[in-house]
């Protein structure tokens, strides 16, 4: 009898579970940065609802992980531990760490396994090369940004300035006339190793490393202490010496604080800054696009920040399939059109661009078209993108070194010389490190 | 008598162990692996997701050395860990020699005073960090209205007099919570009897309080040495990154930054290694010739 009963509970759990996995739709673990509380968190929940509800074979469960360095830390120990989610966020400094390993699987082979036929060339080109590599995908691209050129109009008008400058050489001018109007720091920039140095050098078409700056290949090398970057931050630590050019701090907060306190008058910020400046700037604002060299006719694209959706080796097929199934929703130009207008990032397609512009968004937020316009330029191989290897650590010394410039203890050729110095035994140790 | 011996000891064999399992499992898993780990790590370049390990024997630590950075972080290292805990340890002494005198009998008020050790540090950083920040920071801006010159993102000394600043009042609470219970404890008829013999409150505080005060002292010294090495990175990492210039770039924060935000694991691990070398030969020297001056009565 007992044995009789043990077989029929056995029997009786053996159909309990194929039947609820008949039914039950497969889960899509996907770790991200975005906190719930905040809109961005917001919309990335609403996508994975409606995502859910539109079929039923597959869930996406979102798990908010922390910051972007939690979240990679996160996938690292969870994939050493053969628990990694279907999909994970990595931000720009991290991609590299992930892009050279052998913990992914390129996006491009996932949809195409899953049936989902996706027109690479359709996506806006810096922002699909940036996670390009050997010609494949590695990644989707997700939350991206680049910067742009904000002003308080209400200060030029004050300074007789009557349109925003183009060039560098116009820009010093304006700086000089806001300084004469009493702008104590007429200009500043949030996250200077990307915008002055990164986006300069973009921009400009010059070589911030050897390889294509590390596009081709891990073993690159850092040159942009033989570019016009030296000259452009000899400039800014004239200006920063006249008082035209005030130093905020390495991230955005100082930057946009001393902006919204009406100290300075134009902030060279991301695009995704703009949330921000809407809801604290208590004057008129406006924006441009970064300002170019003196003579430059073929301004290259600008260099693009935020992150993009890795896909974890190791599952099975259906959570691929549901990945893909999840990344076709997510790339639609109606999901990227409304992530455009919600999270303030640039649509990753040219049709969800053209759905935009048909629609007429940008005559109430024609900010949100110059991003756009910058990263349609057209790009060289000093513009594709940059990846190097342990890019936290050059970018640290890179902003070390700048704070040096500003302090007036370095000139720009010893500061950049110092840069190239320090930066590449790391990316030498990072080549040795994944075997190149 | 001979059954009361038996009884305070086991004669050996497995019972012992058996007990200590637990704690002794705690104290594998959750210390002697991952410690073993990272002096694994130290000597090898790896991948972070561990497709890849690379012995590279001790080129981790020959390129820390070679690096005049490195350097000059160790030498900002001891002078944060100094000029914090002697802020704090100061400072606390002296409160808890005030506290001493009135808040003897108020438990809610003693109680109070423990809070910021209850801080994070990264939000204690936030805190200063709004107080001081050139852009933003309330007393900041309250300087520069004063045409008093700050700024720690350019200007290294203030920059680390901040991070000192909010490292020292984390540990203030703490070492006061330890003073002001040797201070309790110092026997009230040692004091009388200085007093009757005509010495004044600052010949009191020299030649019996801080005497009688010295094992908590000693053992405070250590405490905050420890906690200025190791505890800090949260404090720099949210109030200067280690800017400007490098110019409060400790060890500690070094270690993090490159293991936790770089993924660099071997050199992190190496960088560990060597701050834990130097604060184990830092208490070594402590207990040899300090230690020699405490007084445990």
């Amino acid at each position: 009898m007992p044995l009789r009963y043990k077989e029929i509970l056995a029997a009786g759990v053996l159909v309990s579970l194929t039947s609820t996995s008949a039914i039950a739709a497969t889960e899509v673990p996907f770790w991200h940065a975005f906190s719930p509380d905040i809109k961005l968190g917001k919309v990335l929940t609403r996508y994975a609802e409606e995502f859910n509800a539109s079929q039923d074979d597959y869930k996406v469960v979102l798990t908010y992980k922390g910051t972007y360095d939690d979240t990679i830390n996160a996938t690292i120990a969870a994939y050493r531990a053969g628990k990694q989610p279907a999909i994970t966020q990595i931000h720009a400094p991290g991609a590299p760490t992930v892009i050279f390993s052998d913990a992914i699987r390129p996006v491009d082979e996932v949809m195409a396994e899953a049936g989902h036929e996706v027109d690479w060339s359709r996506f806006l080109q810096p922002v699909a090369a940036m996670y390009q590599f050997e010609g494949k995908q590695m990644a989707m691209p997700f939350n991206t940004s680049t910067p742009l050129m904000w002003y308080n109009a209400d200060a030029f008008d004050k300074a007789g300035i009557s349109e925003p400058p183009k060039t560098w050489d116009e820009l010093e001018g304006a700086a000089r006339k806001l300084k004469d109007a009493g702008y104590a720091c007429p200009v500043t920039s949030a996250w200077q190793t990307w915008v002055l140095v990164k986006n300069y050098s973009f921009i400009e078409d010059l070589p911030f490393a050897t390889k294509s700056n590390g596009m081709d290949g891990p073993d690159a090398q850092l040159i942009f202490n033989e570019t016009g970057v030296v000259d452009h931050l000899d400039r800014l630590q004239r200006w920063a010496e006249e008082g035209l050019f005030e130093y905020q701090g390495r991230q955005w907060t100082g930057a946009h604080e001393a902006f919204y306190a009406e100290r300075c008058a134009i902030l060279l910020e991301s695009s995704a800054g703009y949330g921000g400046i809407a809801d604290n700037a208590d004057f008129t604002f406006g924006a441009s696009v970064l300002p170019v060299e003196e003579g430059n006719d073929e301004p290259r694209n600008t260099f693009i920040g935020g992150g993009g959706l890795f896909v974890m080796k190791g599952l099975d097929k259906p959570v691929y399939d549901g990945a893909a199934a999840f990344f076709a929703f997510l790339s639609s130009a109606q999901k990227q059109f409304d992530w455009h207008q919600n999270s303030g990032y640039v649509p990753i397609t040219v049709d969800a661009y053209e759905l935009a512009k048909s629609e007429g968004y940008y005559e109430a937020f024609p900010h949100q078209e110059l991003a756009i316009k910058q990263l349609l330029r057209a790009p060289s191989d000093n513009s594709r993108g940059i990846r190097l290897g342990y890019l936290v650590q050059v970018d640290e010394i890179i902003d070390e070194e700048l704070e040096n410039i500003w302090s007036m203890k370095k000139t720009a050729q010893e500061a950049t010389d110092d840069m190239v110095r320090r930066g590449n035994p790391i990316l030498a140790r990072f080549a040795k490190t994944i075997g190149e | 008598m001979a059954s009361r011996e038996k009884a305070a000891y086991f004669k050996g064999g497995i019972l012992p162990w058996l007990l200590l399992a637990p704690q002794l499992l705690v104290l594998v898993v959750v210390f002697f692996w991952p410690a073993g780990e990272g002096i694994f790590q130290a000597f090898f370049l790896t991948d972070p997701f561990l497709s890849r390990m690379l012995f590279v024997g001790l080129d981790n630590f020959a390129a820390l050395f070679a690096s005049p950075e490195y350097w000059d972080s160790v030498r900002v290292t001891f002078v944060f860990a100094a000029a914090t805990t002697a802020l704090s340890m100061l400072l606390a002494l002296a409160l808890a020699i005030a506290a001493d005198q009135v808040l003897r009998s108020s438990m809610v008020l003693r109680s109070l005073v423990i809070w910021p050790y209850a801080v994070a540090p990264a939000i204690a950083g936030m805190l200063w960090l709004f107080l001081f920040h050139p852009a933003f920071g309330v007393l900041a801006l309250a300087l520069r209205d004063l045409h008093i010159d700050w700024n720690p993102l350019l200007d290294g000394g203030d920059a680390m007099a901040l991070i000192v600043g909010a490292a020292a009042w984390k540990q203030v609470s703490y070492n006061f919570v330890f003073f002001l219970a040797g201070l309790q404890a110092i026997p009230k008829a040692l004091l009388e009897a200085a007093m009757i013999d005509g010495a004044g409150p600052l010949r009191r505080l020299r030649d019996v309080v801080l005497p009688l005060l010295t094992p908590t002292t000693f053992f405070l010294l250590v405490m905050n040495l420890i906690y200025a090495f190791f505890d800090t990175f949260g404090i720099v990492d949210a109030i200067t990154e280690g800017g400007p210039g490098g110019a409060t770039r400790i060890l500690v924060y070094k270690v993090y930054k490159d293991g936790f935000q770089a993924q660099d694991y071997g050199s992190s691990a190496a960088q560990s290694l060597v701050l834990m070398g130097l604060v184990i030969a830092l208490t070594v020297v402590q207990f040899r010739f300090v230690e020699r001056r405490v007084n445990y009565g």
